[in-house]
């Protein structure tokens, strides 16, 4: 038999441990209220493994208080290490065409706009400071999304992404536009495409969108080493961008 | 008129507090200036004049008050021969070391040709009790005369020698108007509201039996009025808090309430009356001055330089030298005069040669007609004339100054608020504002930067600046020597570039006023790329950043005037023909309300062209969107910035 105070006590421990995390505060009370129940019928099976089955029914208890609790405990872990997206997307397979994904701290989204798209666990494609990757189905497109340190400027920004493109893939042909992102707000954007590659053996194409207002800066990238025609809806993608805060 | 004549008046009036120049008389006072033989004479304060809250006093010093207006109280009769005697009571209560200093002396102005002041009383109240009476010989008469404007103006000073924190300054004066002696309708302004808090603020006006009941008006909120005789009325109004200062208002005068009395008067009469006095001055120039062929637009161009520029101005403004022009001819075989004596003579000319002029009284630092609450000359201190039928508009133009060409006013005339003068009284007359251009501030910018195969840019740029900004900086530069000029000028373009640099600098059209001002820089960048290798590096528009830059405001409290800019700029960029250019960032479509800032770029084999326009139109921006229109100058200047790249051709 395992004590009642054993399973609750790890589910408490692991929950205030949760409770820290920055993203997703939520899950420490969430397992918190879960621990009640599970308290209450670990100390049920308790009492019925003593009246109804006292010797051949022990072990069996034993065994399934284990599962119980090693199930809770792996749910946990996966928790406890952030691989919570990875069984999202797992769990989610290909994104509906209008959905709309999130970054991991919830600040912006960007909406899907045809299936087939599916979430990455940021760090797959790019750094592992992403927010968000979603990548095409045939792997040839993909979108990152990134914070951008609070204290550089938009062009700064834009000028450091065009050189490491550049010393990494050589951009051959480049186009940069400003715009009001918000008109009412006056915050500034940069939409930029770059072609790089010879044209032979490697060829790619990125869009770039770049915001920085008072108090966000993002960048999400997009890229596609798809032929013209057959490219998908980078800009739209990432034009549907929507600050949580707006 | 002339543009110095009235506005010092009311500028002691408002503020009290300047430093005195050198220039005093001492001890003997001119015969216009009496002193009581009784300047200690305490019963002239009202008893309850120091009810004030005890806490009071240190809530104004906390707030950064020096001093306190106490009471500021006006009483006015109106008697039958004409004169007007008005006292004037000012009780000065100061709460700090900094008041003392800043506000220890009082003072009046005083136009000595129609007027004789009474220093009634003139003492100092200390905190416990003690007084102390300012010694007559103390007492200070000023000369408001100014470069080139002579006034028989002068500014009466009564300075406080005792005051400590807690003292309590009080005056008396007692001013004789003689109004007859005046050719215009009489009419007393008061300046209830002040940059420092005003506790009691009271106006009586009386009026003889026989004697036409004056008008009155004020736009001070709150001021209650009451006519308690048949022949007196009586204004007051407690606790008024002082104006909060900004750094960039247009229209301190604007800003600030009035209470006017006056002769009741329409502003047709106002205006038959000084354009009878001018249109008397234009009729006495017989032979014609100024060669008659050509267009209308030429006869214009050539009349207008003769007298802006053959015509010195030198302004005598003693007595009702301050408002009745001198005839054409004396003018013009003086050689010289002010903007009223201008005026005549430019009308006289003008209407020899055919053309439909017509005089205008401005009020150069006031721009909202509407706050001219009532009929009145006293509200204007200008004078200038407009042609019709040149232009599809009325042309108006400033005589005053060499720097403006036909179209062109100084920034501080644009918008400003006028009043035809006509002998002929149209119905509805009433003041209305000058032309304010949509674009005040209109400048091309031509650049031309050559990389070299060493990786040098040579820079050459031309910037044309037409309208206001044209002859702000023609009246700035030609006052100044060829060195100054070129320092003027090197500061200019350190504070554009962000950078000091060896650049050979030259202003041209400075004597041509009509066609612009062009400034010319060349200069050489050394070893800007890389010759060897990819190079990135981030350019700018630096003269149109200057210019967004200087349309900033810090104000909190009132509305923003903002001078409308069009700012065209052509960048064109060459290189070597061993390199290949590239754009990183540059192309812009920044659309707003405020105004708009587009760029575009054409690329070809060895050169890149950016064509861009920087517009925002002449707006008042009202406080609420002062953060907005902030942020609009921040992406404008963030965004003259565009990165190119440049590498070695394969």
């Amino acid at each position: 038999m395992i004590p009642t105070w054993l399973p609750l006590g790890a589910v408490v421990v692991f929950s205030m441990v949760l409770i820290l995390d920055p993203v997703r505060p939520y899950w420490g009370p969430a397992w918190l209220l879960l621990a009640l129940p599970v308290s209450i019928a670990q100390a049920g099976l308790n009492e019925l493994t003593e009246v109804v089955s006292p010797a051949r029914s022990r072990s069996r208890a034993v065994v399934s208080t284990a599962i119980i609790t090693g199930g809770l405990a792996s749910v946990l872990a996966v928790a406890w290490f952030e691989d919570w997206q990875r069984l999202d997307s797992m769990m989610s397979g290909r994104l509906e065409a209008g959905a709309r994904v999130f970054a991991i701290d919830r600040s912006f989204s960007i909406e899907v706009p045809d299936a087939g798209w599916r979430k990455l666990v940021p760090g797959t494609v790019g750094d592992s400071d992403a927010l968000v990757e979603l990548a095409s189905a045939d792997e040839l497109s993909w979108i990152i999304g990134y914070r951008l340190p609070p204290d550089g400027t938009l062009n700064g920004a834009v000028l450091a992404r065009y050189e490491v493109i550049h010393s990494v893939e050589g951009i051959s042909e480049s186009s940069d536009r400003r715009f009001f992102w918000s008109p009412e707000r006056l915050d500034v954007a940069s939409y930029a495409t770059y072609e790089v590659g010879d044209g032979r053996l490697f060829r790619g194409h990125y869009e770039v969108l770049t915001i920085r207002s008072e108090d966000e800066a993002i960048e999400l990238i997009g890229f596609t080493s798809r032929r013209m025609e057959e490219r998908p809806p980078l800009e739209k993608m990432l034009r549907s961008l929507e600050l949580t805060d707006e | 008129m002339s543009s110095g004549a009235i506005l010092p008046i009311l500028r002691v009036l408002i503020a009290g507090i300047i430093v005195l120049p050198a220039a005093v008389s001492h001890a003997r006072h001119p015969e216009w200036l009496s002193t009581s033989d009784s300047l200690g004479e305490e019963s002239v304060a009202p008893a309850d004049a120091y009810d004030v809250e005890p806490d009071r006093f240190s809530e104004l010093r906390d707030a950064g008050f020096g001093f306190v207006e106490l009471v500021h109280g006006r009483s006015l009769q109106i008697h039958e021969n004409g004169n007007l005697k008005e006292t004037l009571l000012l009780m000065r209560h100061f709460v700090s070391e900094d008041g003392v200093r800043q506000g220890g002396n009082l003072q009046l102005s005083v136009r000595p040709s129609v007027e004789s002041v009474s220093i009634d009383a003139a003492f100092q109240l200390a905190d416990d009790g003690s007084r102390s009476v300012v010694t007559p010989a103390s007492i200070q008469v000023v000369s408001e005369s100014s470069l080139d404007i002579f006034s028989d103006s002068s500014t009466v000073v009564v300075p406080y020698t005792r005051l400590r924190v807690g003292s309590t300054a009080v005056l008396v004066v007692t001013r004789t108007i003689r109004t007859r002696e005046w050719p215009l309708p009489w009419s007393r302004i008061y300046w209830p509201q002040d940059f420092v808090p005003v506790e009691r603020f009271e106006v009586d006006v009386t009026w003889e039996k026989g004697v036409p009941a004056p008008e009155w008006s004020s736009n001070l909120l709150g001021l209650t009025c009451s006519t308690h005789r048949e022949n007196a009325m009586r204004c007051s109004r407690f606790g008024i808090e002082a104006i909060r200062n900004d750094p960039d208002v247009r229209s301190w005068l604007d800003e600030m309430p009035n209470f006017i009395v006056g002769e009741r008067v329409t502003w047709s009469e106002v205006s038959r009356r000084e354009a009878e006095l001018v249109e008397a001055a234009a009729s006495s120039l017989a032979a014609p001055v100024i060669e008659s062929e050509g267009t209308s637009r030429e006869h214009l161009e050539r009349i207008y330089r003769f007298v802006a520029d053959e015509i010195r101005y030198v302004a005598f403004e003693a007595g009702t030298g301050a408002v009745v022009p001198r005839d054409a001819s004396v003018t013009i075989e003086r050689g010289y005069g002010d903007c009223k004596d201008k005026v005549a003579l430019f009308l006289a000319l003008a209407r020899q040669a055919g053309l439909d002029a017509y005089p205008v009284l401005v009020a150069s630092n006031r721009y909202r007609p509407d706050r001219l609450i009532q009929p009145g000359w006293r509200w204007f201190d200008h004078m200038m004339a407009c042609v019709e039928d040149v232009e599809p508009e009325p042309i108006c133009v400033e005589l005053t100054t060499p720097y403006a060409g036909i179209g062109e006013l100084p920034q501080e005339l644009e918008g400003s608020t006028m009043l035809e003068l006509r002998t002929t009284q149209p119905v509805g007359l009433a003041p209305r504002s000058l032309h304010m251009p949509r674009h005040s501030w209109r400048m091309r910018s031509f650049r031309t930067s050559h990389v070299d195969c060493d990786g040098n840019i040579e820079e050459e740029t031309q910037l044309q600046v037409d309208g206001s900004a044209a002859v702000w900086i023609r009246s700035g530069l030609n006052g100044l020597t060829a060195l100054e000029r070129a320092r003027w000028l090197n500061d200019l373009y350190t504070e554009a570039r962000g950078f000091e640099a060896d650049v050979e600098i030259e202003a041209a059209g400075l004597d041509t006023p009509g066609t612009g001002v062009r400034i010319s820089t060349l200069v050489t960048h050394k070893r800007v790329i890389d010759p060897l290798r990819w190079t990135s590096w981030v350019e700018r528009e630096p003269w149109l950043a200057f210019f967004a830059e200087a349309l900033r405001t810090q104000n909190r409290h009132h509305s923003y005037f903002m001078r409308g800019i069009d700012f065209v700029s052509q960048t064109h960029y060459s290189v070597c023909p061993a390199f290949s250019p590239s754009v990183a960032f540059g192309d812009l479509d920044l659309r707003t309300d405020l105004g708009q800032y587009v760029r575009s770029h054409t690329r070809a084999e060895r050169s890149i062209t950016f064509e861009s326009r920087f517009s925002a139109p002449t707006r008042t921006i009202e406080v609420i969107g002062l953060p907005r229109f902030s942020k609009f100058i921040d992406a404008v200047v963030e965004q003259s910035e565009f990165g190119f790249a440049v590498r070695r051709s394969e």
